[in-house]
């Protein structure tokens, strides 16, 4: 549904986008991540037509946002970040204007004003006016305005941003509930929310595509965190002896006891056994032996690490954001912890 | 495999996949707000209406007043403005009813008024009475209507209105084209009042019923078969079919009337019925002048203007014994509604498109599937529309001249002046949209536009003091000033020539805002 080939978006000298490449499929629901400042915005923006790439191609439904823009723009709803409303107009009268303004028939239209009203719950509001309401408010009435044509894509900016906790499951629900039909692609900066409804994410940072991966592939990867008492280079050359092992990090030293991130050759596989007596013939203490799953977490952070031109030559400086189960910045996601099976 | 599965969790098992809602609650308690104040002034407003109604029956009962009948008038029209307030406010079962009746009784005395002026005694009172009687009436009705909570009196409060209203247009078109003069006077009036009533019946409909879809229909088929009968009736010679056409120059005033209404009935039937882009986006921002104080004192100063214009018109036409063809030019000519003109133009126009850029609006505005041409050609019809209307308080004024002047003068004028009014200030409003497109700040806007209405009248000045008679220059600038083609028009003539610059520079404007617009794409 939306195809986006080698897309550069400049703003005079400054790069916003840097040649992007990705593609939706239809029915799909696509959390769109980076941090701020990565483009996302951008690239919406001309998912939307409202900007124009400087280069590359990009087609929504089949349309191509430079050539056909109004056709793109009949077959998108697109709930911009900061939801700019007319302050003057009320709830009610502000969707029916949109809906007519996207062509609807007046049958069909009243009863489909009635329903997306419902939806969104802006029913108790429906008199009011837009300046006079909250933030959440404002969020509802412009996914109203987005999905009030029925389109079958959806590209949502931020969709919960300044919502309550309520409302946020209300509208993550209500989006899970349109990907059956429609296709939607979402921005959003927390991952807790595109772990919840989002079947495939693609994280951007510094104007480029970092990743593009379904969830249940992301947290299918797997890697084996080993803690033994030893020499470094000894357990690690050992670790790299073990059938089905791709690679090994070697993490700090702390108090004489070696850290390693062992990543595998086929992520389905359970090496732990043969770690344990890999080591363990060598004479080494073992103190930690886990198979971690990979988080989107870990991997949103391992995009914006490799993203990063300063830190990318000396990855172990440092040392706690590399390792996956203490990210830097936020509280661990409820279901992160690791997963420690002492078979 | 127990630690696999454990690895990859279905997706069906996140939180929200068996999420329940929670019933919908308004986000604040609305408090009933106690009418206590609209109360206290509804109190004075009807001693002020007691007051004012004796202070104007006095002289009918030979009775000598403290209170002159003029202040009489001034004080029952205030009252009755709080009366009104109150009635908008009061949501009390009683209070409602009671002005709801009081609506309903208005409008029937307004019909009682009308039979009662076919007689030749009584043939004011309607006009006189009647016709404010009913206006009034009229917004008691919408007041009521709006704070009524039962459906039944709703209807039928709505129902009155909109049948009324479609007598009146009904009557008004069959009475002008059987009696000479009526629509001067009272058919116009009665066309417009019954507009409104027609246009209420619609706007309060709920959005989900067929009736106000189908009332406009109904209003647009009035429309197109007064502008029938209008230009068959102007077109027609009288001789050559006596019995069709009831007498002879139909044209001025009754037929340019009906056409008129006509083209504005089904203009305004085409808004509520037609979706097309552009219909929707002029209905929106002309909505939206209404919604902002600036209209409401552009408008209000125009009326003080006209007013005071007005009344000196009146003190030349004493001072001078009588009527001077085209008399219109006494009433409007002059350089003050120019340099007005010079700062409605940026106070209509400046907010049009930098307001939309400012708020990010017109990011939402043109990912819907519209384009830039809509868009541009919407808000200029908007503010043109709007800027047209301006000019309804001026013929209202002439109307009350007809009436009390009892004799019949040139309305050609007013039709040559409103035409080029139309085109000067097309290329107006145009420029300011124009203005407006270039920044996000309206003040910026303003300004921009006041300078370039500067400019135009810069052109007349330069050519009334430096140019020399039948030069090139002179010649120029004759086509390309606009206070020329007013003071032209309003004597009556209209060449089609000068209209010319004004219609390109609306043309090139528009086109230049489109472009402007469509720069955001060029990088």
């Amino acid at each position: 549904m939306i195809q986006v080939d080698n897309l550069s978006k400049y703003f005079g000298p400054i790069m916003a986008v840097d040649r992007i490449s990705f593609k939706v499929g239809a029915g799909e629901i696509v959390g769109f991540l980076g941090p701020n400042g990565a483009g996302k915005t951008t690239t919406m923006r001309i998912l939307t037509s409202y900007l124009p790439a400087t280069s590359g191609v990009a087609k929504v439904a089949g349309f191509d946002v430079m050539l056909e823009a109004t056709e793109v723009r009949r077959n998108i709803g697109y709930l911009p970040e900061s939801v700019p409303l007319y302050p003057e107009m009320r709830v009610e009268e502000y969707i029916n204007f949109r809906a007519k303004l996207k062509g609807m028939e007046r049958t069909e239209r009243a009863r489909r004003v009635g329903y997306c009203m419902d939806r969104c719950r802006l029913v108790t509001v429906r008199n009011r006016l837009l300046g006079t309401l909250s933030k959440g408010y404002r969020q509802r009435v412009g996914l109203a305005d987005a999905m009030i044509h029925s389109p079958p894509i959806l590209i949502l900016d931020e969709p919960t941003a300044g919502l309550d906790p309520l409302q946020i499951r209300e509208t993550l629900a209500l989006i899970k509930d349109l990907g059956d039909k429609h296709t939607v692609l979402l921005s959003t900066h927390i991952l807790s929310e595109v772990e919840a409804v989002c079947e495939r994410v693609i994280i951007i940072a510094n104007g480029r595509v970092g990743l593009s991966q379904r969830l249940d592939e992301i947290e299918s990867e797997s890697v084996i965190l080993v803690e033994a008492r030893g020499p470094s280079d000894q357990i690690v050359h050992s670790l790299k002896d073990v059938n089905g092992v791709a690679s090994v990090k070697a993490l700090p030293m702390d108090d004489g006891v070696a850290s390693f991130e062992v990543r595998l050759k086929d992520e389905q596989a359970d090496v732990r056994e043969d770690v344990s007596k890999a080591i363990g013939q060598k004479g080494f203490p073992i103190r930690r032996l886990e198979r971690k799953r990979r988080r989107l977490e870990d991997a949103f952070f391992d995009v914006l690490r490799a993203q990063d031109p300063l830190k990318q030559p000396m990855p172990h400086h440092e040392p706690q954001k590399s390792q996956p189960a203490a990210p830097p910045s936020s509280t661990p996601a409820p279901g992160s912890e690791a997963i420690t099976t002492k078979e | 495999m127990s630690s696999s599965k454990a690895i990859k969790p279905k997706r069906d098992d996140t939180p929200f996949g068996k999420w329940e809602s929670m019933p919908e609650r308004a986000p604040s308690v609305e408090r009933e707000e106690g009418p206590l104040v609209a109360r206290i002034l509804a109190m004075i407003g009807l001693f002020l209406v007691v007051l004012g109604s004796l202070a104007m029956a006095a002289p009918y009962w030979q009775r000598a007043t403290v209170i002159p009948p003029a202040a009489g008038f001034f004080f029952a029209t205030l009252g009755a403005g709080l009366l009104l307030f109150h009635c908008f406010v009061e949501r009390e079962f009683q209070f409602r009813r009671l002005y709801g009746f009081l609506g309903i009784a208005m409008l029937l005395s307004g019909v009682i008024l009308r039979l009662v002026a076919f007689r030749a005694t009584t043939e004011n009172w309607f006009l006189l009475v009647g016709l404010p009687c009913m206006f009034v009436g009229l917004v008691i009705c919408i007041a009521v209507a709006r704070n009524e909570t039962e459906a039944g009196f709703r209807e039928i409060i709505l129902n009155l209105v909109g049948a009324l209203g479609g007598l009146m247009i009904l009557f008004a078109m069959a009475r002008g084209v059987w009696i000479r003069d009526y629509l001067a006077v009272e058919g116009v009036l009665l066309l417009m009042l019954g507009l409104l009533f027609v246009g209420t019946y619609i706007g309060m409909q709920d959005t989900a019923s067929d009736r106000g879809y189908k009332a406009a229909l109904g209003l647009g088929g009035v429309g197109v078969l007064g502008l029938v009968l209008g230009i068959v009736f102007s077109l027609i010679p009288a001789n050559s079919v006596a019995t069709l056409v009831p007498w002879e120059n139909f044209f001025v005033p009754a037929g340019l009337i009906l056409v008129g209404m006509s083209i504005l009935f089904i203009a305004i039937a085409l808004c509520v019925c037609v979706d097309w882009p552009i219909v929707v986006l002029t209905r929106r921002d002309l909505a939206a002048y209404f919604f902002s104080p600036v209209a409401y004192l552009v408008f209000m100063g125009q009326v003080i203007f006209a007013w005071g214009m007005f009344y000196f018109f009146l003190q030349n036409l004493r001072g001078r014994g009588g009527l001077f063809e085209p008399i219109i030019i006494n009433y409007i000519v002059s350089i003050i509604p120019v340099f007005v003109m010079m700062f409605f133009v940026p106070a209509l126009t400046m907010r049009l498109l930098s307001e939309e850029k400012r708020s990010g609006t017109l990011e939402v505005l043109l990912t819907a599937p519209v384009n830039e041409i809509s868009v541009v050609l919407g808000k200029f019809i908007a503010s043109w529309i709007f800027y047209m209307l301006l000019w309804v308080p001026w013929w209202c004024f002439l109307i009350s001249l007809r009436y009390y002047g009892r004799e019949e003068f040139d309305y050609r004028p007013i039709l040559s002046f409103t035409v080029a009014q139309v085109f000067i200030s097309a290329g107006f409003m145009s420029m300011g949209l124009f203005c407006s497109s270039l920044t996000n700040n309206q003040i910026i806007a303003a300004v921009f536009t006041f300078v370039g209405m500067m400019a135009h009248l810069a052109i007349f000045f330069i050519g009334d003091s430096f140019a020399t008679p039948g030069s090139a220059i002179t010649e120029v600038i004759t086509y390309v000033n606009f206070v020329d083609l007013w003071i032209e028009s309003l004597r009556g003539t209209l060449a089609p020539r000068f209209l010319v610059f004004h219609a390109s520079v609306t043309i090139f404007f528009l086109f230049a805002t489109v472009k402007v617009l469509e720069a955001r794409k060029w990088s």
